[in-house]
């Protein structure tokens, strides 16, 4: 056979294979296969339960068994509470929706009485490829070229990371946060480069997803704000008045929904924010805070808290839930006390941020161990399969929060002038993208500063899941708009590349 | 040949050790007194009682060990095992029994103590007493010449005891037509108390009955204790206390927290200054133990590492603790009396917090050189009839703290001195008669007629710490390419900025050369 010949059986070869299985679905494949190893086959892998847990098991019926296992193990199996359950939510949140399903399917399938782990994660496996699926499409189609494939394989290599599906075998609210990121992203950008693909349904997943995402957790009350920005797009791509009503509807909906959120977050959980401002933020990245806080009205006497859990991890000198804390602490040092004396006190501030710019890309809940006790590791043990992209992108991210603002910078100008191209020819997927991108930027921005002021630096990583979950959303769209040649210009070079 | 010898050798010391120690272990676990009781019964503060009694029993320097009555074992109470068995009944309306233990106790002939209701047949008869059940009472308790009122009580045994009793105070029913019955009561080795509870003036009584039925009466001064006092407190409040209290002659003691971090701020060199104003003011001080967020079994390491540190740093600024106290609690755990109680020789105890949480509990509770009982002031001092107990007559059997809750104002501050001063009681002077020792790591601290000791060297205290190693305060955690990733952080910084700076530049270039290609010449 001719050398010709070869190449022209390969490109057959290729184009049969392109034909069967487009990027979407090859990443699906993909995601199912390393997520499902991971969370399914046992010793299945998981994130042991951080002392949090207990929110999301007794509200949704389900109670410890002998052997239960905190922080250094994964305790694979639950009692199923067979009475009348008197405990109350502690929070206002949409994650008992996953739980409570997760919970039925397992008395469907398996057990009344047990509850199998597995079943968490199922609930939020399903949809996470389906996730994958729509991700994939909306940063490919309608190309099936080999790029296509690259793209595809990048989106597995960053989102089947093993430090975000690890978090599905786990009571923890991340995982639905995840899922209904990715839905909204894609379903946005769906309906921006395919508007004769289900707009309508689309722009709905878009904004149930939304609102679920906020009402996930207290800490998401403020991403409403970011979440308006990305929906003005939606403007440009529906243009009858009766269509921007419903728009506007949504929006509105996640602001109450914002609102709601934030407003339903409980005295006790204000006064665990509030102190932990101050002694993991306040006190953290200066010489002697005494001083400071005296000056600023609080008695010196309680800068010796520097670094304490409002709920100490072993021995305290005092409980901080004591009367005298709140009196002497609590009831002076709220939001604006503290975003004061960040005013006075900026370099410490910035320290702080920096602090929060290094840790934000490291996914990994490392406080917890991701084994099973009968796997034989040691305590504590990390998860070190399929962890690439986390581990490159936690050690080589610059640790710089400045750097964070010149790559927000950088990146506005990049998708404005995106979208200006378009505005300009009478087009509107990159004026969309460029308002997702901003209100995604927001997230990257404006989450670590809330995260310092309203908690300090107590749980940071955690604080901070959807700073990378946004930045790599941005990074994904920007190397795949750039290998389809559509970064400038939404319509890219179709006709150039299908030649 | 020679290895053998060796080794039979080495047997028969490490036999003879073990025989030579084992007496000591044995007294220990020979002279327990088992507490006995049915249930917790939160509504009458069960908890509070069955404290009460460990931390008495405690305090008169008997070792316990407490049982719950579902989980006593036939043939478990036995004279070899121990000395002495308390049967403490906080829930009469559930009826609870054990006959195992029905029969043990009858049968068993060490000392016996019944407190609470269901005083059955056989234990009255023991007692030589005849029982009487009067219900719905208001009761008044009185002992020479002096009495307080008990909470109401819907259904009260007492007993007229018959002969060769010894009595402690007096119940007196509302309804006088009643009658007058005994509180206390020691008939040989058999003790009774209708009531108990581990505060008030029946607490005193109760003292005294179970000080007489355990064989060790010792009439004791009180001892003035300032309690709840943290690095946290206001200081200068601490030290006007201190000065306050020194100017009307009373010698006292504090129960103070401290801290095994952060001792480099300027805020514990200040709480330390308050506590040496205090040591200079005729004070001593009881370092109390950290409050418990959480702990297993494996607590102990860091516990002792805790205690340590906090004796440590107090030492080095003067601040010479003379004893430690701690809930009744810790005396009923493995790992907080290792690891926290047992490195003083002077223990004081104070009623529990409202959640106790346990490294190891094992219900085992031990004695030291001196333990002190907790006993709130102001729960002596309800009035009646305008009158309140003058507890300068009071008799203390055991070694007791009356403790006073740190004043939370000015005001506050100045009515408790008022109010100790006037009680005029012969408080307890530790600078003639305590002698204690702490050991922490290394360290040794010892109090000997009034004068403090570090390693055996006596220690002067003065306004000033002397001593103090200077302090950096940026403590930076060496991580491997930490460096790396902090200059290879830089480096992206600088490259992004002029990177940006360039693009900029370039997008106008590039339009203004884009529109000029259109642009008519």
């Amino acid at each position: 056979m001719t050398v010709d010949g070869k190449k022209t059986e390969w490109l057959n070869f290729w184009h049969w294979c392109a034909r069967r299985c487009s990027p979407a679905l090859l990443a699906t494949i993909l995601a199912a296969g390393i997520a499902g190893y991971l969370l399914f086959v046992p010793p299945f892998h998981g994130l042991a339960d951080n002392g949090d847990f207990y929110r999301a098991q007794f509200v949704n019926g389900l109670y410890r068994l002998k052997g239960y296992s905190m922080l250094n193990y994964v305790t694979p199996k639950l009692g199923i509470m067979q009475y009348f359950n008197d405990t109350t939510a502690a929070v206002f949140s949409s994650q008992p929706l996953f739980v409570k399903l997760a919970v039925l399917l397992n008395k469907l399938f398996y057990s009344k009485t047990i509850f199998d782990l597995r079943f968490m994660g199922l609930v939020y496996y399903l949809p996470y490829l389906g996730s994958m699926y729509l991700l994939t499409t909306a940063m490919t189609a309608p190309y099936r070229k080999l790029r296509g494939y690259l793209i595809a394989l990048l989106i597995v290599f960053v989102f089947a990371d093993s430090s975000f599906t690890l978090y599905f075998n786990s009571f923890f609210a991340e995982p639905g946060m995840l899922v209904l990121m990715l839905y909204a992203f894609s379903a946005l950008m769906l309906v921006a480069r395919r508007p004769d693909w289900h707009p309508r349904l689309l722009t709905v997943v878009y904004f149930v997803s939304i609102m679920l995402l906020i009402a996930n957790k207290q800490q998401n009350a403020p991403l409403a704000l970011s979440y308006t920005v990305t929906s003005i797009g939606l403007f440009f791509i529906f243009k009858k008045r009766a269509q921007w009503l419903w728009i506007l509807g949504g929006i509105v909906g996640i602001l109450v929904t914002g609102i709601l959120t934030y407003t339903l977050i409980t005295k006790q959980f204000n006064d665990i924010n509030q102190y932990q401002a101050f002694t993991h933020g306040v006190l953290l990245h200066t010489d002697d805070p005494s001083k400071k806080i005296a000056k600023r009205g609080v008695d010196e006497q309680y800068a010796l808290m520097r670094n304490q859990d409002y709920y100490p991890k072993a021995f305290a000198a005092i409980n901080p839930s004591a009367k005298s804390v709140k009196k002497g602490l609590n009831d002076k040092t709220g939001f604006g006390w503290i975003v004061l004396y960040y005013v006075h006190h900026y370099p410490q501030f910035h320290t702080l941020l920096d602090v929060a710019a290094g840790d934000m890309m490291i996914t990994q809940v490392k406080a917890v161990g991701d084994y099973q006790r009968s796997s034989g590791k040691p305590a504590g043990a990390q998860v070190t399969y399929f962890t690439g992209f986390s581990s490159l992108a936690g050690a080589f991210f610059p640790q710089k929060f400045s750097f964070d603002i010149l790559l927000t910078i950088a990146l506005l100008i990049v998708f404005a002038i995106g979208a200006y191209n378009d505005l300009v020819h009478k087009r509107v997927a990159n004026v969309v993208r460029f308002f997702l991108v901003m209100g995604l930027l927001t997230v990257f921005i404006f989450v670590p500063i809330i995260s310092i002021i309203g908690d300090g630096d107590a749980d940071l990583a955690k604080h901070l899941f959807m700073v990378p979950v946004s930045l790599d959303l941005i990074l994904i769209m920007f190397i795949a708009d750039l290998l389809n040649h559509r970064l400038w210009h939404s319509d890219g070079n179709i006709g150039e590349d299908e030649a | 040949m020679k290895k053998r010898l060796f080794l039979i050798i080495l047997t028969i010391i490490s036999l003879v050790g073990i025989g030579w120690k084992q007496p000591t272990v044995a007294q220990g676990a020979d002279k327990r007194v088992l507490i006995v009781y049915d249930a917790l019964n939160p509504t009458v503060n069960g908890q509070r009682k069955l404290a009460g009694l460990q931390q008495l029993l405690t305090s008169i320097g008997v070792t316990t060990q407490t049982e719950k009555l579902s989980d006593y074992y036939a043939g478990q109470l036995t004279t070899k095992k121990y000395m002495g068995v308390v049967t403490l009944v906080n829930w009469p309306q559930g009826d609870l029994h054990n006959a195992a233990f029905t029969r043990d106790q009858q049968t068993f002939s060490g000392k016996k103590l019944h407190v609470g209701q269901q005083l059955s047949q056989a234990e009255a008869h023991q007692l030589h007493a005849v029982r009487h059940n009067v219900y719905h009472q208001q009761l008044t308790l009185s002992a020479g010449g002096q009495q307080q009122l008990l909470p109401f009580s819907e259904n009260i045994t007492l007993l007229t005891v018959k002969r060769k009793a010894q009595n402690f105070g007096q119940l007196r029913p509302q309804n006088q037509g009643i009658g007058h019955y005994p509180y206390g009561t020691v008939v040989g080795r058999a003790g009774y108390l209708p009531y108990f509870e581990a505060n008030g003036f029946s607490q005193v009584l109760a003292a005294q009955t179970i000080a007489t039925l355990f064989g060790n009466v010792r009439q004791r001064k009180p001892l003035l204790t300032i309690t709840g006092v943290t690095p946290y407190s206001d200081l200068n409040r601490l030290t006007q206390l201190a000065t306050k209290l020194n100017a009307a002659g009373i010698p006292f003691a504090i129960s103070t927290t401290s801290v095994a971090d952060n001792t480099s701020l300027a805020a514990f060199s200040k709480f330390t200054k308050a506590l040496r104003i205090v040591e200079n003011n005729q004070g001593i001080i009881f370092l109390q133990v950290p409050i418990v967020g959480a702990a297993n079994r494996q607590s102990g390491a860091l516990l002792e590492q805790t205690m340590v540190e906090e004796l440590n740093q107090l030492k080095q600024r003067q601040v010479m603790p003379v004893g430690i106290s701690a809930p009744v609690y810790w005396n009923q755990d493995k790992v907080f009396r290792r690891y926290g109680l047992a490195r003083s020789s002077n223990v004081l105890l104070l009623p529990n917090p409202a959640t106790t949480t346990f490294a190891a509990q094992d219900n085992l509770g031990a004695t030291y050189g001196q333990t002190w009982t907790g006993l709130s002031l102001n729960s002596l001092l309800t009035v009646k009839n305008g009158r309140q107990i003058a507890v300068n007559r009071l008799e203390f059997p055991t070694r007791t703290a009356l403790t006073v809750p740190f004043p939370t104002s000015q005001k506050k501050l100045t009515a408790m001195v008022k109010r100790v001063t006037q009680l005029n009681v012969g408080w307890y002077q530790p600078q003639d008669h305590l002698q204690t020792k702490i050991t922490s790591a290394s360290a040794t601290f010892d109090y000997r007629q009034g004068i403090y000791y570090l390693n055996g060297s006596p220690v002067t205290i003065g306004t000033e710490a002397t001593g103090i190693p200077k302090y950096h305060f940026s403590q930076t955690r060496h991580v491997a390419l930490d460096k790396y990733f902090k200059v290879q952080g830089n480096i992206l910084f600088v490259f992004f900025t002029v990177t940006t700076i360039v693009l900029v530049v370039f997008l106008f270039l590039g339009r203004r050369i884009y529109r000029q290609m259109f642009r008519r010449k």
